[in-house]
């Protein structure tokens, strides 16, 4: 899969990347950590996730309050939230192309997920871990596909989204999964361990764009 | 002159520490081998499924006669514990080729969306809004719309639901099947919609409104619907533009066509470490592990508070819609116990049920 | 165009389901009626009310804290019922006007009735600083039934889960229902002689409105009969 990854796009937020892998291409900012907007939203303990994903076209349905659900299941694992107490992280997603049919977010979540960490390692805030997001799908045949395309998702039986965490260059934790369709138990195994290699493999990518954004603006100090 | 200040412990009942430290009741619990809803590690609910006997064609039922009338097409209660959730499906009609998204983007852009996603589309779902009663009125909050569109997700991808099954076959009034000549050039179908309603939550709802659904789909009943003697063709520039009166019959009907093979059982599970600074009696210690805990169905508010779950349907040997998030990290070997046991509680709920119904 | 993003509502260019005319409901009402108290476990009250299909919970949520800015000396009462969806309300209408009311006035009309009657119920001002809500949901209706029988039938029931919520009222109410061919009224005592509120499309008050108070009085008297001996039956069956 090509990535393109551009790194902070945006110069009225604290953070922001687009992250566009074949059709789908997102777009995420990163505000934070701010003062609560509204006292309920002020935690005493860890900073609240203010998470907004807007569609490619019309209005936000339940369609992306899911995929907002999603974010904000994913996201407590890797961010430090308890660093921020009574304090809130804006998250704003901006989806520019689907890449999908109008039923799957396989995709789009995929690059929600890569864009939002690449948008919140500009930002400065506090994480646990790096992670790294991919899909695959099982074809009618039962053969995985990784990153697969509008059609092959289309045509498929089931597909996954894969998150996983990274340390040290290596395959951490199995930190999401979601899976639509129907599947076996080996199936999934064989699509977990497919995704954990090929994010191995793509990370080196994303951590390329990082590591060249921050020379550029420590540029001055060399 | 001196003052001893003494310190009394205070003591709560399970109930409010639940609310003051979670996570420390958990802990005091899991290590007697318990949980703090007394049941076992790997112990379900008991559920019960009924019919509420409400739907419109449900004149076998005990609750019959109050059929004949109303729209609803299927229902089902489902108890689990002291939870319960009923389900209500209804229906309408809709013209094939003009399904429109309700939404900006259809008048804006209606052209460009039905050749981008309408076609390849064999499955069809159910548009569902489930409700948590919880003592506010509104509209739904986050959890209620994101439960919503994962059982829309769900059962879509899960092929449950053919999109033939919905389709409309229109006859004469009775029993007659209509003229080729007469037949019109749309196509119609149902849509499907259902709605939810749970009582008495205690924990995640997910499975159980899951639950609700596809034994409310399975006791539904679609009509048999005719034209009515009128039907209006206008002609406006070229373009042909027919209406028809749709009318369903008032009493024939037939079940709805499901994929038997995709009925399936969802089942939540809360992973959680056994965490040895919490002060314990070693006397008492009752289970001795240093791997995760795998809790099934988590209900209370200490259990609440885990937040690695794992939640998959399973028909008893293959898989749907699984979702697995959490901070501690997700090995195989959980998932592979997670897998077992959704297996088992599937097989075993959906065979019982079958003896209910 | 306003569109609902929280509810996923399917394709807009849909039918609704027309069904043929089928034979009418039955017309007889079955007086009889099902109530259970406290199955609702995360509120301070519920009732579980079935009279000849039609099925209505209850759940009163309170004394709560109320976070209003201004100060009240009393609670606050909300009532809000809700009819569930695909619900047949061909009967639930104004026998004067003989339309079936849109559901959003329907339900405003019946909530403020409701309200009016148990503002007067309810010992608000035991709980100042607080706010009470009642919250009724229609799971099913007998089609047969009218608006008023209904109505008796849902403030029976709040009157019940009320007394299982443990708050302060000055008597527990019942409301009793009349009907005749042309005109129906249900009128809630909070006690003998006692009206808390009078439902009735009468358009005079001639003698035929008073019988049909007696009538009420007599139904209700019937109820409270009824609902005393389940309180205290599940009252002496706890100890």
């Amino acid at each position: 899969m090509s990535i393109i990854v551009e790194n902070d796009p945006l110069d009225q937020v604290d953070g922001s990347a687009s992250f566009e892998f074949g059709a789908t291409k997102v777009m995420s900012s990163v505000t934070g950590p701010i003062e609560a907007a509204r006292p309920r939203n002020e935690l005493p303990t860890k900073a609240y996730l203010d998470i907004n994903i807007r569609p490619s076209f019309g209005v936000p349905s339940t369609r992306e309050t899911l995929l907002e659900h999603k974010l904000g299941q994913l996201l407590p694992a890797v961010i430090n939230l308890d660093q921020y107490p009574r304090q809130t992280i804006q998250i704003a997603v901006q989806i520019l192309k689907n890449g999908e049919p109008n039923d799957y977010t396989a995709r789009q979540l995929v690059a929600i997920i890569n864009s939002v960490f690449i948008a919140l390692i500009n930002s400065g805030i506090s994480l646990k871990s790096s992670l790294m997001a991919t899909c695959c799908s099982i074809s009618t045949e039962g053969e995985i596909r990784t990153s697969p395309t509008s059609s092959e998702l289309a045509s498929s039986v089931s597909h996954f989204v894969v998150v996983y965490s990274i340390e040290d260059q290596q395959i951490d934790n199995l930190l999401f999964c979601d899976g639509l369709g129907t599947f076996k138990q080996q199936q999934l195994f064989d699509v977990l361990d497919r995704a954990a290699s090929e994010i191995l493999l793509n990370f080196q990518q994303i951590r390329q764009a990082i590591a060249s954004h921050v020379s550029q603006n420590y540029v001055w100090k060399a | 002159m001196s003052q001893t200040a003494s310190l009394k412990l205070n003591r709560f009942p399970p109930d409010v520490l639940a609310r003051i430290a979670p996570d420390m009741l958990l802990q005091k619990y899991l290590q007697i081998g318990l949980r703090p809803s007394l049941r076992k590690f790997d112990e379900f609910r008991p559920v019960v499924i009924s019919c509420a006997g409400v739907g419109r064609y449900e004149a076998s039922e005990p609750n019959g006669d109050i059929n004949g009338v109303g729209s609803v097409l299927g229902s089902s209660i489902v108890k689990s514990g002291k939870t319960t959730a009923i389900c209500l499906i209804s229906g309408a009609i809709v013209e094939d080729d003009h399904e429109l998204v309700n939404d900006y983007r259809t008048k804006l852009e209606k052209d460009i969306i039905d050749s981008d996603t309408h076609k390849d589309n064999k499955n069809a779902s159910v548009y569902t809004e489930v409700e948590i009663s919880r003592g506010a009125s509104g509209p739904p909050n986050e959890e209620e719309i994101a439960v919503s569109h994962r059982l829309y997700e769900t059962i879509y991808h899960s092929g449950l639901i053919e999109r033939d099954a919905l389709r409309i076959r229109l006859g004469y009034k009775g029993s007659e099947e209509l003229e080729q000549e007469f037949v019109p050039h749309t196509n119609y179908s149902f849509v499907l919609y259902a709605t939810i309603q749970v009582f008495s939550r205690a924990g995640p709802v997910y499975d159980l409104c899951y639950g609700a659904l596809i034994s409310a789909l399975r006791q539904t009943r679609l009509p048999a619907v005719y034209i009515a003697e009128k039907r209006t063709e206008a002609g406006v520039r070229r373009v042909r533009v027919e209406e028809y009166d749709l009318v369903c019959e008032a009493e024939k009907n037939e079940p709805l066509k499901l994929n038997e093979n995709k009925i399936a059982w969802s089942s939540t599970f809360g992973l959680v470490e056994l965490d040895r600074d919490v002060p314990h009696d070693e006397d008492k210690m009752e289970i001795d592990t240093d791997g995760k805990i795998l809790l099934a169905e988590l209900e209370g508010e200490a259990e609440e508070n885990i937040d690695t779950r794992i939640t998959v349907s399973s028909n008893g040997s293959t898989l749907s819609g699984l979702s697995v998030y959490g901070a501690a990290g997700v090995t195989k070997e959980e998932l592979r116990k997670a897998f077992d046991l959704a297996n088992r509680r599937a097989q075993y709920v959906l065979n019982s049920r079958e003896m209910e119904m | 165009m306003n569109v609902d993003r929280r509810r996923n509502v399917g394709p807009a260019n849909v039918k609704p389901l027309v069904f043929a005319e089928s034979r009418p409901p039955a017309q007889h009402i079955d007086p009889k009626i099902f109530l259970e108290t406290g199955l609702i476990q995360n509120c301070s009250g519920s009732s579980y009310l079935e009279n000849d299909k039609t099925i209505i919970v209850t759940s009163i949520y309170g004394p709560r804290p109320n976070f209003a800015r201004s100060f009240n000396d009393q609670a606050s009462l909300k009532v809000s019922v809700e009819l569930s969806k695909f619900l047949p309300l061909d009967n639930l209408k104004d026998n004067r006007k003989n339309i079936t009311p849109d559901k959003e006035r329907l339900v405003a009309s019946l909530e403020s009735f409701m309200l009016s009657n148990f503002q007067s119920l309810i010992l608000l001002q035991n709980y100042p600083k607080s706010s009470i809500e009642i919250f009724v949901q229609v799971v099913a209706l007998n089609p047969a039934h009218s608006l008023v029988y209904t109505l008796k039938n849902i403030v029976n029931g709040v009157s019940v889960a009320l007394v299982d919520s443990g708050l302060n009222i000055r008597s527990v109410a019942s409301c009793g229902y009349s009907g005749g061919a042309d005109h129906e009224m249900a009128v809630n005592f909070s006690g003998e002689d006692e009206i808390l509120g009078i439902w009735s499309d009468f358009a005079a008050f001639d003698e035929s409105f008073d019988s049909a108070i007696d009538t009420c009085e007599k139904d209700s008297l019937q109820l409270r009969k009824e609902i005393n001996g389940y309180l205290l039956q599940k009252a002496t069956a706890k100890q």
